[in-house]
């Protein structure tokens, strides 16, 4: 069984020139944790997070703590007195920033022939769906999240 | 054991000198992670016949070794207090958030941190909350990021364990904490307060920031910053009495390192008592990989190079030619050291160029009425590499770890444009140095 068989076809996707603020619209209104990001023709340039999103609130070093040095990550931030009010006016200074600048190309994908349990484990890693992604033609062609995996599972019981 | 065959029957010294060339040149490019290419010399040096397996481990200098490990470990266990955070925020709120003196603050709190741990890891512990106190400021960070890297690399110069070229020379050449205090710190400390005088009349005196911005920095809880009480006091106890102990270290009898690593074994000892062993785990595991393991496989197969290329007489030759190209006069000779360090120090790793001085200095004693005869030799290797550091983004381990952070941080930080203001202001550093080795020393 490869990824074909139990993928979502047509899942809700970001145009790369969507803005941040569309993006947390359809978060909202998907309630998903991250979401597929493509041109006009549905090539994949990467996948806007929920944690992307949130990374845009706090200081700007805290969103680069995956790529830094250990000793650079910031301790905690309980000194920093920010309300929500502050939280607002700095999304509202990127809400009309197109998402193309904040997706990352890097996530894990999948292609469509890859084997079940390949889309088993990265889902399992990564807590999130994983975009599939055509090597021919570098288009989405689907996302397999931890629903699409469990529902095949159900089926069999 | 013997050592292997020459290999192609070439003497010793040309393979020696060729590995030497090799491991310099491709350090230098950057094209391989300066750790691998240390290893691969070292590994090369016995292979080829320069040195025994066991002439390779004589060489190795755990002293130094043990010093960087013992302070890395203790630096991972008290930086989950937040203790740097609280400094760098306290020393913020010191100044009502002005942003030229918080500059000025930001440099001390820089200088003495380095002074008492390496530079890389101070500009890893305070880079980052400088940068959330820009933002909040609505300050450019980039010329705070610079001075920070003068501040890290001068007060580094001021102790045996601030800087990476110190620990070298304090543990190949028997000075203690205390020599390097007496020596150093009085030189460091008209350098630092006059590169904090010469950044404010270049950037900090333009710096502005709103009410409203200040104000925000000025909200900050410094207190709120430190997260771990009861393993803050643990740590700074046990930070006071590494300390305590690199200053009795000589009436001790103790070598820094068993120092070091006693302080991080206790550290690690208090922050472990009482719980299950398997978080016992996770802490020593977390430990032991915020070690900067690249910088300690970097020196042990730098000091296996070193010993390779010592054993053939090549540096015995170079110092030969280096006293009489100075008329074997103590001033020459220390004002040679100390220029020909800072600028070489601001263009290639100054590890390695420390490694390969020290015995070529050493070599020099039966000149200058022996070893005590070469204290202003040592100082003047150690300013010029340390200060000479700062002189590009290339020159110190420490502004490349900032280069770095900032650039992925957004903030353009070129090689040029930092060039530009701080060779100028490392070749004043130098200048300020050679007046007080003259006026003290020569």
């Amino acid at each position: 069984m490869t990824c074909r068989n139990i993928m979502t076809v047509d899942p809700p996707v970001l145009l790369g020139t969507d803005t941040v603020g569309t993006a947390l619209r359809m978060l909202l209104q998907w309630r998903y944790l991250a979401l597929p990001v493509v041109d006009a023709e549905r090539r994949y340039l990467g996948l806007f997070t929920r944690s992307r999103l949130f990374g845009l609130m706090l200081p700007s070093i805290v969103a680069l703590e995956d790529v830094l040095p250990k000793l650079a990550k910031l301790t905690d931030l309980a000194y920093l007195s920010d309300d929500l009010d502050d939280l607002r006016a700095r999304f509202a200074a990127l809400s009309g920033r197109p998402v193309a600048d904040y997706a990352d190309p890097d996530a894990p994908r999948l292609r469509p022939d890859s084997p079940l349990m390949a889309a088993v484990l990265l889902v399992y890693r990564t807590r999130n769906f994983v975009p599939v992604v055509d090597p021919a033609d570098g288009r989405l062609v689907g996302v397999i999240s931890t629903w699409d995996i469990l529902a095949k599972l159900a089926e069999g019981s | 054991m013997e050592a292997a065959a020459p290999v192609l029957g070439l003497p010793p010294i040309w393979v020696a000198t060729a590995l030497l060339v090799a491991t310099y040149a491709a350090v230098i490019s950057e094209a391989v992670n300066r750790a691998v290419v240390a290893l691969l010399g070292a590994g090369l040096m016995i292979a080829l016949g320069v040195l025994t397996q066991e002439q390779a481990v004589a060489g190795v200098d755990f002293n130094t070794i043990g010093l960087l490990v013992g302070m890395m470990v203790i630096v991972a266990v008290s930086r989950r207090t937040g203790m740097f955070e609280y400094l760098a925020i306290w020393s913020a709120k010191r100044v009502r958030a002005n942003p030229a003196a918080i500059m000025v603050m930001l440099q001390v709190v820089t200088a003495v941190v380095s002074a008492l741990l390496d530079n890389v890891t101070t500009v890893l512990l305070v880079v980052p909350v400088t940068l959330v106190i820009c933002e909040r400021l609505g300050v450019k960070p980039y010329p705070l990021l610079v001075a920070q890297v003068f501040a890290a690399n001068i007060g580094g110069t001021a102790t045996l364990i601030g800087d990476p070229p110190n620990i070298l020379i304090g543990s190949r050449v028997g000075l203690s904490f205390n020599d390097f205090l007496v020596n150093l710190a009085p030189a460091v400390i008209v350098i630092q307060l006059a590169a904090a005088g010469l950044f404010h009349l270049i950037w900090g005196r333009r710096f502005t920031a709103t009410p409203q911005a200040r104000a925000k920095v000025m909200a900050f809880d410094a207190r709120s910053a430190i997260v771990d009480r009861p393993l803050l006091v643990k740590s700074l106890a046990v930070l006071a009495l590494v300390i305590t102990g690199f200053v009795l270290a000589p009436r001790l009898g103790l070598e820094p390192a068993t120092i070091a690593l006693l302080g991080a074994g206790g550290l690690l000892l208090l922050s472990c008592l009482g719980r299950p062993a398997a978080e016992q785990t996770k802490t020593v595991t977390r430990s032991f990989e915020e070690v900067e393991w690249i910088t300690i496989f970097f020196f042990v197969g730098l000091f296996i190079v070193i010993a390779g290329v010592e054993s053939t007489g090549l540096l015995a030759m170079l110092a030969d030619r280096l006293l009489a190209a100075t008329g074997g006069d103590l001033q020459v000779t220390a004002i040679a050291i100390l220029w020909a360090s800072a600028i070489l120090s601001s263009i290639v790793d100054n590890i390695p160029f420390v490694a390969t001085m020290i015995p070529l200095v050493k070599e020099m004693a039966p000149s200058f009425g022996g070893p005590e005869g070469l204290m202003p030799l040592w100082w003047a290797l150690s300013m010029g590499a340390c200060l000479g550091g700062n002189g590009t983004i290339i020159g110190a381990s420490a502004n490349l770890t900032v280069a770095g952070l900032a650039e992925r941080a957004g903030i353009r930080f070129a090689f040029a444009a930092y060039m530009k203001i701080a060779f100028p202001l490392m070749l004043v550093t130098v200048l300020l140095a050679t007046v007080y080795l003259t006026l003290r020393y020569l």
